[in-house]
């Protein structure tokens, strides 16, 4: 199976909103709001972003203080985290605004406790040096951070992670797999994943073991019928490809 | 005109000078000496009170050390030279990722579209690189359980990658100057990627 990385549908909206929050009319307003299910994408999305401009990725912990957070981004940019919180916060303001490097906060969630004190400190760098902040979260982290219109009205773009359309799945495929997948067993991979590519990664993989098994330029359904492509978790079982299974 | 460091500091030996004492025994301009001072400050060499320029007991060091007061990139201060090699980009996906495999790096280091060929290379060339830094002390080989190679990043020492010479056998740290030479070919440790 190739490794690379695909462009869907997410990453293109996300890069149209990444366009849009550098063209902002508001200075203040760079902040960004990613959010979605688990299985979306959208840590590979953004972690393939921050390598592209060299942004800063923390993950938030659940036991972030304003504090901590100052160290751990002092850490990321090879910044001396010693003295008060004053002192660190204007060295690290010092090198953001000079050099102009975006934040990521991955499980943005965890920033939002003690009345989002922590997202505080982040609006305070993104106000001052006017360098994009990406927040990335679960579904309801919109709705959370809401609650504090200081920082929600500061959010220029809000990028909703959906589940990978058929064309997604098929771009994957053809992308991804060493064998041709054919168009029908493309869509059945989408149908029985939802979109998740996590999920689409393991089917291809399936895929591509039986075509380079059974020496087959091109896999469709008929190939893998009554084998398991991927598992259903909540019923605790396989998900077979039914005989005589065609794409709708 | 040549750097003149070490003759103000020798002037600075027999006690304090302002700027007009500095200009007259050397025979420079107000902003030349102003500029070199400023540099041997920035080194802790020398240091400025009420416009009274002092010798510290580090440039006093340097002075008997006999060591040259040079201009130039120092241990930590140069900067990284390409900002989107494989090797800078497999760096900053490290610092993300902290526990890779190569599989999880050659996404985020490929270009769109590579060929087959292309992504051969760029395994190769990210495999070398990795064992590289596992031999400097970078990254950690965790236990093999039965699927690829994963690393784990245990010293991470700022933004910019750690360069490594394949020729030199040496991995330089553009964050922190230090150079770590590495055991000579044929004595390194097997891998199996």
């Amino acid at each position: 199976m190739r490794k690379l990385f695909v462009r869907t549908s997410n990453y293109e909206r996300f890069s149209a909103a990444v366009t849009a929050v550098e063209n902002r009319g508001a200075a203040e307003a760079g902040m960004m709001l990613v959010y979605g299910q688990p299985g979306y994408g959208k840590s590979e999305v953004l972690t393939s972003w921050a390598v592209d401009c060299g942004a800063v990725f923390l993950r938030a912990n659940i036991d972030w203080t304003p504090r901590y957070f100052l160290v751990e981004l002092a850490k990321a940019l090879a910044v001396d985290p010693r003295g008060t919180s004053e002192q660190l916060f204007n060295r690290l303001l010092a090198v953001i605004a000079t050099q102009q490097i975006p934040l990521v906060i991955d499980e943005a969630e965890a920033t939002l406790k003690d009345h989002a004190a922590v997202l505080e400190k982040i609006r305070d760098f993104s106000d001052r040096t006017e360098t994009m902040v990406a927040l990335v979260g679960m579904e309801a982290i919109q709705t959370a951070i809401a609650k504090y219109p200081q920082i929600s009205s500061r959010i220029a773009q809000v990028v909703e992670f959906s589940p990978a359309s058929l064309e997604d799945v098929a771009l994957a495929c053809q992308q991804l797999c060493e064998v041709r997948i054919a168009p029908d067993l493309a869509a059945e991979i989408h149908r029985q994943t939802a979109g998740r590519m996590r999920e689409v990664m393991n089917a291809i993989a399936t895929v591509e073991r039986v075509g380079k098994m059974n020496g087959l330029e091109t896999v469709g359904v008929p190939a893998v019928e009554g084998m398991a492509l991927t598992h259903d978790w909540r019923a605790r079982r396989p998900r077979v490809v039914g005989k005589g299974r065609r794409a709708a | 005109m040549a750097w003149r460091g070490l003759e103000i500091l020798r002037l600075l030996e027999g006690g304090g000078k302002i700027t007009r004492d500095l200009v007259d025994a050397l025979g420079m301009t107000k902003a030349g000496v102003r500029d070199a001072c400023k540099r041997l400050a920035a080194r802790g060499l020398l240091e400025r009170y009420q416009g009274v320029y002092c010798i510290t007991p580090a440039g006093r060091e340097a002075l008997v050390g006999g060591s040259e007061v040079l201009t130039g990139p120092r241990k930590g201060s140069c900067a990284e030279r390409y900002k989107n090699s494989l090797r800078a980009r497999a760096w900053r996906g490290l610092r993300i990722r902290r526990k890779v495999c190569l599989d999880d790096l050659l996404p985020l280091v490929q270009a769109a579209g590579a060929t087959k060929e292309a992504e051969r290379k760029t395994r190769q060339n990210l495999s070398n690189y990795l064992h590289a830094l596992t031999e400097a002390g970078y990254l950690a080989l965790l236990p093999r359980r039965g699927g690829p190679l994963r690393w784990l990043l245990t010293r991470d020492t700022g933004p910019c990658a750690p360069a490594w010479h394949k020729a030199g056998r040496t991995v330089t740290d553009a964050n922190t100057g230090e150079v770590y030479p590495l055991r000579p070919v044929g004595e390194e440790a097997e891998h199996h990627v």
